[in-house]
């Protein structure tokens, strides 16, 4: 159990590429965290530099307090999981799994032990003969899982693993990895570009963008108060429909309709957020906002569907709205959507950092 | 990251003898065939004159042998100290053999994993030496094993051929190949850098050492030039050496040499056959795929 802090954490390649621009986080003793990111954002970087394999350019990193810069990755007491597996080919399931404690000094008895234990808890038993070759791609998984459970460490680091499965393989084994999380509460630091396995996976969750940290939270926090508009158009699947919005005389106007007061706003133009199930047709009589909506693409989920449109009148402004299903809706129908005040995410149109009024 | 599940780059697969099937003639044959009976011929000339009279050697045409003249075998063992012969070259090779096995590889892993000053610049520099005839550093070579006091000895041959840059270039370019993931979790693992390269690297480089290992083999046990510059006493010749004794200023006994040449090309079929088998059995164990 421990710790793990970036502190002022920078690290550049080549002298001049900054994957990483002073990280300053900590993920807390037996927390589940995940940082997440588009490709390049320095998510895998700052990882890499927990595991003692890429050094700090400045800055420290410690594990349960210890500053680690110096420190082997062997002696950091960390395993990781690597998102092509990583297994040595030419040793058996049972080899792999007993390697790194063998290479630690563990008596014979006690690394027998370690490998039937995480064999039956990863269902493995019957995999321990063979070579990796003969495994498809789940059972690889695991059994990079287990080399790494083997070894009892305090932090667990993992990069992207399952990303090389297929989805329903991945939806499962996203579960089985929350379940053995919750059943060991080691310190986990799960690097991943999905954000759905983000919010699914993570106690909290760090949104990464450039190198630089976005917005640290509880998925639920992230999801519901973005901080910037980064954060808003990464997370959530369909994104957040980010529109031009307008104040004029304290009043805040969008995509043509009257939202309400925006007092204390300023005069600048804000970017208006509406998460897509914010939408919702407007009944007669009912009060509110109202964006003509033309629908393009009609996308029927069962519970509900997503219609891909564009306002009335605003062509190159697309939005995507998550309907109940019995709605109905039809390419080229114009439907009017209301939402509520409250609903609405500001942004400053400048800096793009989240403003509430 | 790629998005690949891990592979070891691997040759063709390859199926062993049993699995063989003999197939119809294909075009490729009008080609194969012709191509094959010129390597095969001189091979053949060799085996056909060891067995020999002198006269019938001498014929060209070449004839059949009237019959099987062993005497060939045991004359040659008696004309010169054959066993001498082989187990010097049988030291040299194994010697130098080992030694590239195990330096090159070293050589190879710095140069293909670490980062250190000047890298770059320095193997450029071992491969240019690979364009410099042997004929170039030759007299070099013999004033430095001089000073050494090395000539005429074992040694000579040995020290100059233990590591070669080919060798090198041709491990730095294998290991470049394997997923460096591998090397990483090694080192999670526990493994220092050349625990590394015991335990996960060189398991998986079968066909590139055995590949150095029968080119490194072939190359000291036939080399003639070096060791007629470095060796001059009976005592310490090699087997390709020993042969040119039967190379006389007027006359060759081409039956002895070729029944010399003979029993020394049988340890090269022998390594070889070997080595095949080594590396068939090295790509099936690296055999994964994504």
């Amino acid at each position: 159990m421990a710790e793990v802090a970036f502190r002022n954490v920078t690290k550049v390649f080549d002298g001049d590429v900054v994957a990483v621009d002073a990280l300053d986080h900590t993920v807390e003793d037996g927390e589940f965290m995940v940082l997440v990111g588009p490709s390049g954002c320095g998510k895998t970087t700052a990882l890499r530099m927990v595991a003692g394999l890429e050094r700090p350019t400045s800055g420290t990193i410690e594990i349960d307090g210890r500053i680690v810069n110096d420190v082997p990755p062997k002696s950091r007491d960390i395993a990781m999981v690597f998102q092509n597996y990583a297994l040595y080919p030419h040793m058996s399931v049972e080899q792999n799994i007993a390697f790194g404690l063998k290479m630690h000094g563990f008596p014979r008895r006690e690394i027998a032990g370690r490998v039937r234990e995480v064999s039956a808890m990863l269902d493995l038993d019957d995999l321990l003969r063979r070579r990796p070759a003969q495994l498809s791609g789940g059972q690889r998984q695991r059994v990079a899982m287990g080399r790494a459970l083997a070894r009892h460490p305090k932090v667990f680091l993992l990069d992207e693993p399952l990303s090389n499965l297929d989805a329903k393989l991945r939806a499962q084994l996203r579960a089985d990895l929350k379940r053995l999380h919750q059943q060991l509460r080691t310190t986990s630091v799960y690097v991943t570009h999905d954000q759905v396995e983000a919010m699914t996976l993570g106690e909290r969750i760090a949104v990464m963008s450039k190198g630089r940290l976005q917005q640290v939270g509880t998925p639920q926090e992230v999801y519901a108060r973005p901080a910037n508009l980064f954060v808003a158009g990464f997370v959530g699947s369909p994104p957040m429909n980010l529109l031009a919005g307008r104040v004029v005389g304290g009043e805040l106007h969008v995509a043509g309709a009257h939202v309400g007061s925006a007092a204390g706003w300023g005069t600048a133009d804000p970017v208006v957020g509406l998460r897509p199930e914010a939408l919702r047709v407007r009944r007669d009589g009912a009060v509110g906002p109202v964006i003509s909506f033309v629908v393009d693409v009609v996308e029927p989920l069962g519970h509900e569907v997503v219609v891909h449109g564009r306002i009335a009148g605003q062509e190159e402004t697309p939005v995507v709205a998550r309907l109940d299903a019995h709605e109905e809706p039809r390419p080229e129908e114009i439907l009017e959507l209301t939402f509520l005040a409250e609903e609405i995410h500001l942004f400053d149109g400048t800096s793009g950092a989240r403003r509430d009024i | 990251m790629t998005d690949q599940a891990i592979e070891i780059p691997q040759a063709a697969a390859t199926s062993g003898p049993s699995r063989r099937r003999l197939r119809w003639p294909s075009p490729w044959h009008l080609v194969l065939i012709p191509v094959a009976l010129v390597m095969v011929t001189p091979f053949a000339w060799m085996v056909m004159t060891s067995i020999q009279t002198p006269e019938e050697a001498r014929h060209f045409p070449p004839v059949f042998p009237s019959g099987i003249h062993w005497q060939n075998y045991t004359e040659a063992l008696a004309a010169a100290p054959f066993g001498r012969f082989f187990f010097n070259t049988a030291i040299v090779t194994g010697v130098t053999v080992l030694g590239n096995l195990i330096l090159c590889s070293l050589a190879g892993y710095a140069f293909a994993r670490f980062r250190f000053f000047g890298r770059d610049v320095l193997f450029v520099v071992i491969l240019a030496t690979l364009m410099i005839p042997f004929q170039v550093v030759m007299i070099p070579t013999f004033l430095i094993m001089r000073h050494l006091g090395l000539i005429d000895s074992l040694g000579a041959l040995i020290l100059p051929n233990l590591v070669t840059p080919f060798g090198i270039f041709l491990m730095r370019q294998f290991f470049r190949t394997l997923p460096i993931e591998l090397e990483e979790a090694a080192r999670i693992d526990g493994c220092s850098r050349l625990g590394t390269l015991f335990r996960i690297v060189l398991p998986l480089s079968g066909p590139a050492l055995a590949t150095l290992a029968v080119i490194t083999f072939l190359y000291n046990w036939n080399d003639f030039l070096w060791p007629l510059v470095a060796i001059q006493s009976e005592e310490h010749m090699t087997l390709q050496l020993g042969l040119s004794t039967f190379q006389g200023a007027h006359s060759i006994e081409w039956t002895l040499l070729m029944a010399g040449n003979v029993m020394g090309v049988l340890p090269m079929l022998l390594a070889f056959l070997l080595a095949q088998r080594q590396f068939v059995r090295s790509i099936a164990s690296a055999g994964i795929t994504g």
